[in-house]
Formats: structure tokens, sequence, C-alpha cells
């Protein structure tokens, strides 16, 4: 069943179309993800769905019903602020406790000890929320949001303001509480890692419109725009002529192999190469041979970025090379764009 | 509506709420120039006699703000009576009075035919000079100030189109002495704004010479400020101080009363005794220590140049004179 | 009801009482004799030498006061922020507490040490020694008494300048080889250069504006606003065109003013602030000479306060002060007039309840900037009257108010409207910084849970400005209290403040002035008491960024 059914939803701000002809359908129990750079017009998907903006054009349904004339305060949502907008005059009991002291029901206190609970926090009731650590204020956050059992859930970047390990922990949180719970929820985010681990369908948006829908191996794997390989990694592509079934000719004329099979010659293709997907070699005579130019070290790997006839390739490598160094490049997987429409 | 709305609102009806509620009160208002020192020992004796009447009092600084006070008011007058000014301030607004017949006008040496005014005072204006302040031979007369020769230094005047006293001065000199001796005399002139800074100017002895009313004269000159006190063998010019009730007051019985008590004898000695003010009852002796009437050559206004001629005569002033002088 | 209607309402509301008046006097300082259009005041405004001198007088007036409290403030602040002064917070809490004066006390109180026949002068000449000059009477007294009343105000926006940034700019000077005066020069005073331009635009607003001060000190040295309450006020000869002639310009010049302040704040330079400045030890000679240098300055803003205490309990005779010390005159003062007492706090009370809940209303409509025309024209309505002379907007309120069908003239709805109309600025500024403190996503959240927006603003913003609520609402009252110059032409039977009563007392020789002083002690008490819970906030801030 469809939770939230965005219909055709154009948005402007002072002449600048932020969002163009938006359709997307979140099932129930379901957590979308909307995947973009800044300014790509997720944030105001989000904020239209919320009620705190007004659509242009198009409509938002809650459960099949247009709520363009439902005030936020009316929709029962839940929403996660990227700096988590505690109040800070209200205890962290009193946070958790406000919305549903609005909708006078019974056993408030009761529900404020349970969501806590869920979130790791049980017995924190009385903390003020400066006095908390970034993470567990926006574990308050969420179980602020969550003690209303909204219909659905918004999370605009609510990772974004922590750091890079407690980003880890808290996406495996919010999956966790999201499968347990079963919740619909709606959520933003620029990290794309982040996306791939917690999402049942993302959404990628590019410049207000959504460019790739599909679960996370669709996006993954099957991206169909070069925006949406290039989103997750340093990509390359490479433009040319299948010359042979596993070599293709590039637009500059150099001749690449392939590892894997690039179908009927004559053809015209896109190809993305991801780093892992490249494989360096002692410089033969016949290669596609490339040029060092850096080594970043990573760690368990380093990446070498490179140019060979004029493209800039990266690759995984497990030894170290030197700037300069001339290198033979085989492209040992490769995803084919589908042909621009 | 939201609850800042209806704080707002609630505020905003409380105020009038209080407002009406001030305004249907049933004290008789008085308008007076007068300060509590004289106003205090008089009205308290009114409010013995007169238990039944509750009493307001403002003072407002000068004879001018006074009657622009209740001119303004005129149609819905605030006030019952006012108290304090010159006949010819009084005589000048009959459309403000109302004509009301007192059992003690007749007391008075004074008498408005129409019974607009009541004569409360006689207010001399003499001249003061500083004697910390002032070197040398005290002048006599009038004409000494006006003469080219004059170094006694500036003779602090008000303008007299916004103080009375001023006015009381400008108009004796006019009608004794003339416009020539009044052009001749503006070059001596330190020209203020009001009565007040006229008469404290010379009490502080910031300047040496100047004009002021002979009660204020003789109240400082006991209270030891170094004052002496000069009454020009050339004149000198004098206001008849009056009340009156309004036309058109909310309480023109109890007004009535109030204006017939401050002419009456009891109240007449008491301004005679704590402010030295000259009675405007023939039958009262004038203030401790000052001349009697007889040994004073007082300066009879020209009644038409007094009250319908005021504006021109200030105007005359003003725009020839102060011009002439200044060029 | 739609989100605009109630910001749309305050706007028509205060357009009503802000705008309308004073359009009406710029129509009336265009209006001939026979009621047409014409120049013909503006004519006899200039040909008049009278009026010509007021400006200039003015004019001169307010340049000198500013410059005067800037030269006294300047060192004063600079002192207080960057050096470890002793008794530095005390020096503050003085500073604060003089801000809080009515404005005629400083003249009072400097003629009765410092006039001709003052104590001081006396005192001098009693004791053979010669006076410096005759008498503080005349334009010198009026520049004397106003920059030692607005200095303080002065200071303290300096010292929030100079306590701004970390240092680090004046360190790197210090290494690139500039001496300490060099620095202080091309670094420390260029910075503060905004905030010195607004504390001085500031005192001389205050001097230009003021009404009570030069008709008590100035010993018939003519002003603007002086010439103008006579212009309206006196009986006879009475050009109500002049005055607004007289009102256009004020208001035109002090707005000319306030042009060159926005502009010099618009060459602020963000300072970096990365921790807290901290304050330097001073040698012991320059401990010494500031720790005078600041004793002096408090003590000369003091003095009028001092004054008016000590002789509001001595005898007075014949308005002449009496060296006999007596209760006397609080005696009097309970037994005659405590009325004012009552219709000051009554009327400051409504207007300051009424300042805090439109402030609070439209601080955060400006803030929030949901619909910015709507927040620009609010803004721009409550600010105008900050460059408005009270005699100004007193006139614009009779002109436009006092006549049927409102009749407001001498109402305490008049006084009230004109206490919220001067002071709506204050309250709002201060209220908009704190609120532009809570981020929207806390209100968002509010309503996400439920909360409407009213509600979401009763109890999730309004909770967390508070504190600056209770700071507009101090000063906005002390200043409603203190208030003259409007005051005294408005009002009327019953709603005579201690404020007129003061002044009226002032000017009435042989008044008692005993129960005068002993009134302003009084008003001192009334204004001291809020005053001292704003500055335990603001002393509490202080103490936290020690």
């Amino acid at each position: 069943m469809t939770a939230v059914h965005v219909h055709g939803v154009s948005k402007s701000f002072g002449g600048r179309a932020v969002l163009q002809g938006i359709e997307l359908e979140v099932a129930s129990g379901t957590l979308v993800t909307l995947l973009g750079p800044s300014g790509c017009g997720k944030t105001t998907l989000l904020r239209i769905v919320a009620g705190f903006e007004h659509a242009d054009r198009g409509a938002v349904r809650f459960g099949g019903v247009d709520v363009a004339k439902v005030p936020t305060w009316e929709r029962g949502i839940g929403f996660v602020f990227q700096n988590y907008a505690l109040w800070p005059h209200l205890t962290v009991g009193e946070n958790v406790a406000y919305g549903l002291r609005l909708q006078k029901r019974p056993g408030v206190e009761k529900a404020v000890q349970e969501a806590l609970a869920r979130v790791g926090l049980a017995g924190r009731e009385d903390a003020q929320p400066g006095t908390l650590s970034g993470g567990q204020q926006q574990r308050v956050s969420l179980a602020r949001a969550l003690a209303l059992n909204p219909r659905v859930l918004l999370l605009d970047e609510p990772l974004s303001n922590l750091d890079a390990s407690l980003r880890v922990e808290m996406r495996r949180e919010v999956r966790r509480l999201q499968s347990e719970l079963g919740f619909t929820a709606l959520y933003v985010t620029h990290d794309q890692d982040e996306a791939l681990e917690i999402s049942d369908v993302i959404a990628v948006m590019n410049r207000g419109v959504i460019e790739q829908l599909g679960t996370p191996e669709d996006i993954y794997f099957r991206p169909r725009t070069e925006f949406v390989a290039a989103f997750f990694g340093e990509v390359t592509f490479l433009r040319g002529q299948v010359v042979a079934e596993r070599a293709l000719t590039l637009s500059g004329g150099q001749r690449v192999e392939t590892t894997a099979p690039l179908g009927a010659p004559g053809r015209s293709v896109v190809l993305a190469v991801r780093p892992a997907d490249v494989r360096l070699g002692p410089a033969t005579n016949g290669g596609w041979v490339g040029t060092v130019e850096q080594v970043f070290f990573l760690g368990g790997r380093r990446l070498v970025r490179l140019t060979a006839a004029g493209l800039t390739l990266h690759a995984h490598h497990p030894v170290p090379l030197r700037p300069g160094d001339q290198v033979d490049v085989t492209i040992a997987q490769h995803l084919e764009l589908p042909p621009a429409t | 509506m939201t609850s800042l709305g209806r704080l707002v609102l609630a505020l905003l009806a409380l105020a009038a709420c209080s407002e009406r509620a001030a305004r249907s009160e049933r004290a008789v208002v008085l308008y007076t120039v007068n300060g509590p020192e004289l106003t205090g020992p008089v009205l308290e004796r009114f409010r013995a006699e007169h238990p039944g009447v509750e009493l307001q009092v403002v003072s407002v600084p000068g004879t001018g703000e006074l009657f622009a006070r209740v001119a303004a008011e005129r149609g819905a007058p605030r006030a019952d009576v006012v108290w304090g000014g010159a006949r010819e301030a009084y005589a000048a607004h009959p459309e403000l009075l109302a004509a009301v017949a007192l059992p003690e006008d007749a007391s008075t040496v004074a008498i408005d035919p129409e019974h607009r005014w009541h004569a409360t005072d006689l207010l001399l204006q003499i001249l003061v000079v500083n004697t910390e302040r002032f070197e040398g031979q005290r002048p006599t007369t009038i004409a000494e100030l006006a003469a080219p020769g004059w170094s006694g230094g500036q003779v602090v005047l008000a303008q007299p189109g916004a103080s009375g006293t001023a006015f009381s001065v400008l108009a004796g000199l006019v009608t004794r002495h003339g416009w020539p001796l009044v052009e001749r005399l503006v070059p001596h002139l330190w020209l203020v704004d009001d009565s007040a800074s006229m008469f404290s100017l010379v009490r502080e002895g910031e300047a040496a010479v100047g004009f002021m009313n002979e009660d204020l004269a003789t109240q400082w000159a006991a209270a030891g400020v170094p004052l002496a006190l000069i009454y020009p063998r050339d004149g000198v010019p004098y206001q008849v101080g009056c009340a009156a009730v309004i036309a058109g007051a909310r309480h023109p019985a109890e007004g009535a009363a109030l204006a017939n008590f401050l002419l009456s004898a009891e109240a007449q000695a008491v301004q005679v005794r704590e402010v030295s003010r000259r009675s405007s009852r023939r039958d009262a002796p004038p203030p401790a220590g000052v001349p009697a009437l007889s040994d004073v050559d007082l300066i009879e206004l020209d009644p038409a140049l007094a009250s319908s001629g005021k504006a021109a005569l200030i105007s005359t002033f003003r725009d020839t004179v102060l011009r002439g002088a200044r060029r | 009801m739609s989100r605009r209607a109630l910001p749309l309402a305050v706007l028509a509301l205060l357009s009503l009482f802000i705008l309308v008046p004073q359009l009406r006097v710029l129509v009336a300082a265009f209006t001939g004799p026979a009621g047409d259009p014409s120049l013909a005041p503006w004519q006899e405004f200039f040909g008049d030498a009278r009026f010509r001198e007021a400006l200039l007088h003015s004019l001169w007036l307010a340049l000198a006061t500013g410059l005067g409290a800037t030269l006294v403030a300047v060192p004063t602040a600079y002192l207080l922020a960057r050096y470890e002064v002793p008794g530095r917070a005390w020096f503050l809490e003085l500073a604060t507490m003089t801000t809080a004066s009515p404005p005629f006390l400083g003249a009072y109180a400097w003629v009765l040490l410092l006039g001709a026949s003052g104590v001081v002068m006396r005192g001098l000449r009693a004791a053979g020694l010669g006076t410096p000059f005759r008498s503080i009477v005349g334009p010198g007294g009026i520049v004397w008494v106003g920059v030692w009343f607005t200095a303080a105000s002065v200071v303290l926006i300096l010292h929030d300048a100079f306590r701004a940034g970390d240092g680090s700019l004046e360190e790197a000077a210090a290494m690139a080889g500039a001496s300490r005066r060099r620095t202080l020069t091309s670094i420390t005073l260029p910075l503060a250069l905004p905030a010195i331009g607004t504390g001085f635009y500031l005192a001389a607003l205050q001097a230009f504006a003021d009404f009570g001060t030069p008709k008590l000190i100035g010993g018939g040295y003519t002003t603007l606003p002086v010439a103008l309450y006579y212009e309206f006020l006196s009986e006879v000869q009475r050009r109500p065109a002049m005055a607004a002639v007289a009102c256009v310009l004020m208001a035109a010049l002090s707005a000319a003013g306030l042009g060159f302040q926005r502009w010099l704040v618009s060459k602020t330079y963000p300072q970096p602030s990365t921790r807290q400045r901290v304050r330097l030890p001073l040698g012991p000679l320059a401990r010494r000479l500031g720790v005078g240098f600041l004793s002096l300055s408090a003590f000369l803003s003091l003095v009028p306060h001092a004054v008016v205490v000590l002789t509001s309990f001595m005898t007075w005779r014949a308005g002449v002060l009496q060296w006999t010390p007596t209760l006397e005159n609080y005696r009097r003062l309970w037994s005659e007039s405590w009325a004012p007492i009552g219709v000051s706090l009554v009327l400051s009370g409504i207007g300051t309840a009424i300042a805090v809940a439109l402030g609070a209303a439209a601080a955060y409509w400006i803030v929030r900037r949901r619909t910015p025309l709507l927040s620009a024209l609010l803004n721009n309505l409550i600010m105008l009257p900050s460059v408005i002379p009270g005699t100004v907007l007193a006139i614009g309120l009779l002109l436009t108010f006092g006549a049927p069908p409102w009749a407001l003239a001498g109402t305490a709805t008049i006084l009230v409207v004109a206490y919220v109309v001067r002071r709506l600025a204050y309250v709002t500024k201060a209220v908009e910084t704190a609120m532009a403190r809570v981020p929207v996503a806390q209100e968002e959240a509010a309503w996400a849970s439920g909360a409407t927006p009213p509600r979401a603003f009763f109890e999730i913003v309004l909770p967390q400005v508070r504190g600056a609520l209770g700071a507009g609402a101090a000063s906005g009252f002390l200043q409603m209290m203190t208030e003259v110059s409007a005051t005294v032409m408005l009002y009327a039977v019953p709603w005579v403040t201690m404020t007129v009563v003061i002044f009226t007392y002032a000017l009435q020789p042989g008044s008692p002035f005993g129960v005068a002083s002993a009134m302003t002690t009084v008003l001192l008490v009334c204004i001291w008491v809020p005053l001292r819970l704003v500055s335990r906030h603001t002393t509490a801030r202080e103490q936290r960024a020690p």
C-alpha cells in the first residue's frame, strides 16, 4: 500500500526551478531515501511532504488523500532534523512528551520511557538536551518523532552533523528500528554509503528531477545515467565503438581491451569504470599505457590517479607506484549505461 | 484569534475602561499657574469648608499654556475653574469663560461687568537687581535702563508672546512711555522664553537686573536671596490676577463656589501671608514689607490695548522692534 | 484565519499610530494660511531669524554633545573592555544605572552646583578662590549636562565593541612590529569606528531632541524643540504650520544622522573570535590613573542623582534651598501628590505590556520573514519613531487624533499610544536579537509534533527569549517612566504623570522644589528596581564570559 504519493510536484524559488514534476511513491513500511548532491531539491521535496513548504504544482497524498489543505500539525508526521532541533528549555523527557501531551494521549509517561529505551537512552528523562552528546541528541530527536507513531517519518540529513564512526553506528540503529517497528520513512541524505546501507528504495535526485528510482542494488549495479553512476565513486566514462567482442576504440582512436564481453561490434557504447574495475600491470608494448599522476594511500589499498589517452582514470592497486611510472591498463569489469534518450 | 492578539485587546480595553472610570469621577478640576506654595494652604481651607467636594489641582507652568489647554479642550472641558494669570488674558477669551456673578465680586477693586473674570490679586512687575551681581548705582526708573549709556548689564525679560508677565511689562511701557523707549530698551534686553527663566536668572545671579513679580521678589528676598526691590519712579506695570469658571464646566455650582472662595477674605488673607501677594480686596492690608499702593505709581493700561490689541502689540514687538534691533 | 491576517492587522494599527500622524505633520508643513498647498510656512520659518538661530543652535548642541560624549566614552570603554581594572564590574553597573535617569535631572542639579549662585561657586568665592567661569547656565551648560547624561549609554555600546574579537588582529599587528599606540590607532580604533559612530549618533540625537535640559539650563538659549513647544502651546500667536516645519526639519535631520550611522555600520568588518579576549594587566601607575579617570567620570555622571536625593531631604523656602535637613518634602509628597506616582506606574505599566506584546510579535515576524515584504514594512515602521523627537511625535498625534471623531487629546490612551510608539523599537530590537538565535527548525519540530504555530510560538519560542523580553520590558518601562517631551504636550487631567509634576515645579519659580526632588527620588527608585533586574541579567552574562 502506498503511504505517501508525490505526484507531479514542481516548485521554484524566485524564478529558479527547484523541483520539476517529481513522481514518487513511498510504500507502507519501507524506507525510501532521497539521495543527491546539495542543491538537488531533495530537502525541498521532504519539506513539501512535511507541509513546511507548498508545491507550486502537483499533489502530495497521504494514504490516497490530498494533503494540500492539511497543515503540518495535522499531518501526523514525525520529523528528524539535521541539527536535532531539540527544545533547550525542556528536559529530554518533556521533549519526547510534548507531542503526546498535545494529542492528549493517556499514559504519556510510559510512552516516553519506552521511546527513550528504544533508542538506548532509558532513564535519561530529566537530562537537559544541552548536556547530551550529538549522537544522544539525535537519538532523543528520533525518539521524539517515533513516540507519536507517525504515518511517515521524515528525516532530513539526520546524521550529517555526527562524526564518521558515529554516523555508521547510527545508520545501523535507524535501520534496526525501522525493521523492528516497521514504520514508513522518507530519508534525505547526500551520503551514498548511508543510502545504500539503509534504504529499501533509493531515489537519486539531480537538479530538481529524480534521475533514477530503484533498490540499492539497481542503483549501484545498473545506473541508468552518467550522473547516477558517477555518484558512487571516482568513475571514468569510456565512450567509443565496439570493434571486437572484448575491445573498443575510444573516440580519440585508442583501442581498449575489456575482460567482460561487449556484444556486437559496431555499436556505440558508454562504459562506466570504477577504480576497483581497473587493473594495472607493468608496461608492455601494445597495451593501453597510462602515466601515474598521483597516489593516495588509503590504508588497505592505494588509489592511483593516472592519465591514459587523454582520460583521467582511478584504479585501486595493492603495491606502491610513483608519479611518472608507466603502467598497462586493463578493464576487468565495467557497467554499460543505456543509450541516452 | 491568537492569545497574543487577545492580550493586546485586553490591555487596550483595560486602558479604555480605566479612562472612562477616571473621566466620570466627581472631582472638581482646577487649572492654575500658581504653585503649590499658594494652592496648598488655600485649598486646604476650601476642602475643610466643603468636605463634599472632591478637588483636583493641575499646575501649568504659564498663562500661555493654561489658556492653550483650556482652548484645546473647548467643547469638552476638563477643568471647572482656572486661577492665576492676568485679567487681559481672561478678557481675551470670553468664549471660554462662564459669566457668573459671585457674591464676593463686590469686595474687589476690579470688577468685570460681564462677570467672566474675578479679580484675585494685584501683581506688580517691579525691577529687581541681584545685589551680589550688580555693581554701581542702582536704577530708580525704567528710563535709565533704556538710556544709551546704560552700563548695568543686560535686563532680563521674557518674550511677551510667551509670558503674561512680560506682556504686562511691555504693555505698561508702551502705554506710559510709547514705542520709542521700548526701541531704545531692546538692545539692553536679555530675552528668554518664559517668565520662570526671567525670574530665576536674576535670582541665581546669572543676570544683574530684571523684571519680577513683586510677590516672588518679596519672598525670595525674605528667604535670603540677595535681591533689591525697585519700584520705578516712572511707573510700575501691574496686572490684575484673576480666576474664572470655565464655560460648559461639568461642575458649575461647585466651580462657582470655589471661585468665590478664592476671593473671600479668608483665602485672600492666606495669599497675603503665605506668598506676599497683594489682595484684590479693598478691605485687605498689603503684605508685610511692601509699600502701600498709594506710594507706587501704577501704570493703568488702556483696556483696548490690553485685550484686543494684545496680538498686535506682540507682533509689533517681535516683527518690528526686535528685527529692527537685530539689523 | 490566514497566517497573514494578524501581522497585517498589527501593520495597519502601527501605520495608523506611527505613519499617519507623521504624514499629517508633513502635510501641515506644506499648507498655507488658507489651507492651500504652499511653501509659505518654509519661507516664514527661514525668514525668521529666531528660527534660523534655533536650528543652528540645536545642530551645534547635537554635534558638541556627541563629540563630548564620545571623547569621554572611548577611553572609559577601552579601559573597561581591555584591561584588568579594579572594580570593573562595579563601574559597568554604575554606567547602566546612569543610563536611566530623567532627562531634566542633570540640568537642575548642575545649576544648583555650578550656577552663578550655585553651591560650589559660592564655596569657591567664599574661600577667596576665583571661579573658572561665572555660571554654567548657557549653551556650555547644555552640552556639559548632555555629555554626562549620554556618556554612560555610549560607554555600554563601545564596551561591547571593544570586547568583540579575540585580539588576534592586535597580536598580529604587534608581531608585525607595530607599537602599542600604533596598534591602537591603526587596528583597534578603526575596528570600533562603527560603534563609535553609533554612540556619537545616539548622543547627538538625544541632545538634538532634548527639551527639558535647554529649558532649564540654557538661560534663554533658543533651541528647536523649545521653540517648537512655544509655537504649539503658547496662547497667543500660535503658528502650527511653523511648528510643523520645525517638526519636519527635526525628523529629517535625525534621519540624515541615522543614514550616516547606518553607512558607518555597513563598514563593519567581522572580527575573528575563536577564544575569549583576555584582559591585560595594568602597571601600578597606569592602574592608578585608570581608576582615577573612571572614578571621576562615574562621579560626574552620578552627581545629578546625588544632588536630587540630597536636596529632597532639605528644606526649601519659596523655591530657595535652605540647608536644613527635613522629611517634610516626603510628608507633603505623600499627602498631596501621590496620584501622579500611580498614574506614571499605571500608564507606563500598560504601555510596557502593550510594547512587549507587540514587540515580541513584531520581532517574530521580522526575524522569520515568512512574508518578506510584510517583514520589511513592519521593521521600517517600528524603527521610524526612533528618529522622531518626542515633541514632534506628540504634535503628530495631536494633529491626527486630537479632534473628533477620535478626540483622544488629553486621554490616557494618547499617552499610552505615545509611549508605546516611542519605545516599541527598543523592545522589538532587544527581542529580535534573541529570537534570531532560536532556530526555525525548533518551531518546525513543534509543528511536526502537532502544535499549531501560535502554540509553538508561546511554548517553544517565547520561553527561550524570556531574558531579552524582560530586559526589553524593563528598559521600555523606565524610558516611559522618565518620558518628558511628548508627555508635557499630551497630558491632561487626571493623567498627570510624575515627570509632568516635576517639570512643572522646576519651571515655577517659588514652587517647593523639595517636593519635586522627593518625587524625582521616588521616580529614580521606580526605575532602578526594574533596572537592577536587567543589569543582574547582564552581569550574569558578564560573569559567564569572564
